[in-house]
């Protein structure tokens, strides 16, 4: 397996599988197909795959170690810059199909509701984490990059918290998310223990 | 079946499962917002952009009389 994650062909093939949930949201939109609230449903669809995107750009590590397959980091970048595009779209829905650009409007969302100031927070840290995704950045920040890297945990926390805060009263769907997320952060904890002094 | 008259607000899945939010007159004043979004303006069904929400959604004449007396920021 982790032959075939090394093969010319897997990073075409990665790219095309994360294009599957865009292709899915415009055959929808075309179709006529999103129901009685087309705005929501677009800003559901989209956040939900940023944060699905997210947890699979943070579970890479532990899936190297887990499955021995170290060629997985090839494609660390890539699902976590479209965890960034589908959470631009995500933003972007609001902005221009909720909001209709108004300053005022979106000020006062994002002042006066917890959950869309978390959800900000959460886009916001990605926005540093994409800018410094290129190979040049990486050699230029040294250590430090990884450091910086690290707000992809807070990220993806905010996100799983800017779910939970939004919905009526039915956690179950934010609840897994951040089940995920509090193990695949574990796993690092827990590598981090066994290490021998 | 039968039919009671109770002096109180019954208790239902709504308002038991997420006090905050179930107001019973809830949504009649645009100028008040819902805990997670504000109630001043709405997208009508098979219309694109959205319009101002109106007082009482409109029905003012017909219906104002019925919420007279009442706070309408308290029982939004």
């Amino acid at each position: 397996m982790n032959i075939l994650l090394r093969g010319r062909a897997a990073k075409p093939i990665a790219f095309l599988l994360c294009l599957v949930p865009l292709a899915l949201l415009a055959a929808r939109v075309l179709l006529g197909a999103l129901g009685a609230n087309p705005v929501e449903a677009v800003t559901h669809f989209t956040g939900d795959w940023t944060l699905r995107f997210l947890l699979a750009t943070l579970a890479i590590t532990p899936a190297r170690r887990l499955l021995e397959w170290p060629d997985l980091i090839r494609f660390r970048r890539m699902l976590g810059l479209w965890a960034f595009f589908y959470g631009t779209l995500h933003l972007a829905t609001w902005v221009c199909l909720d909001k209709f650009f108004d300053p005022a409007d979106m000020w006062a969302d994002v002042t006066k509701r917890r959950f869309i100031t978390m959800g900000m927070a959460g886009f916001a840290l990605m926005v540093p984490l994409a800018i410094t995704s290129t190979s040049g950045w990486i050699r230029r920040l040294g250590k430090r990059w990884r450091l910086l890297h690290r707000l992809a945990y807070l990220s993806a926390a905010a996100g799983v918290v800017h779910y939970w805060w939004l919905v009526k009263s039915d956690v179950r769907a934010p609840l897994l998310y951040g089940v995920v997320l509090a193990t695949l952060l574990g796993a690092r904890l827990m590598r981090r223990d066994v290490r021998p002094a | 079946m039968r039919i009671r008259l109770v002096e109180n607000e019954p208790a239902t899945t709504w308002n038991l499962t997420n006090p905050r939010e179930y107001g019973f007159y809830s949504n009649v004043n645009p100028q008040v917002d819902h805990p997670r979004w504000s109630q001043a303006s709405e997208r009508r069904l098979g219309e694109f952009f959205k319009r101002k929400t109106l007082m009482f959604n409109g029905y003012g004449e017909q219906v104002a009389g019925m919420y007279g007396g009442m706070d309408l920021k308290k029982f939004h």
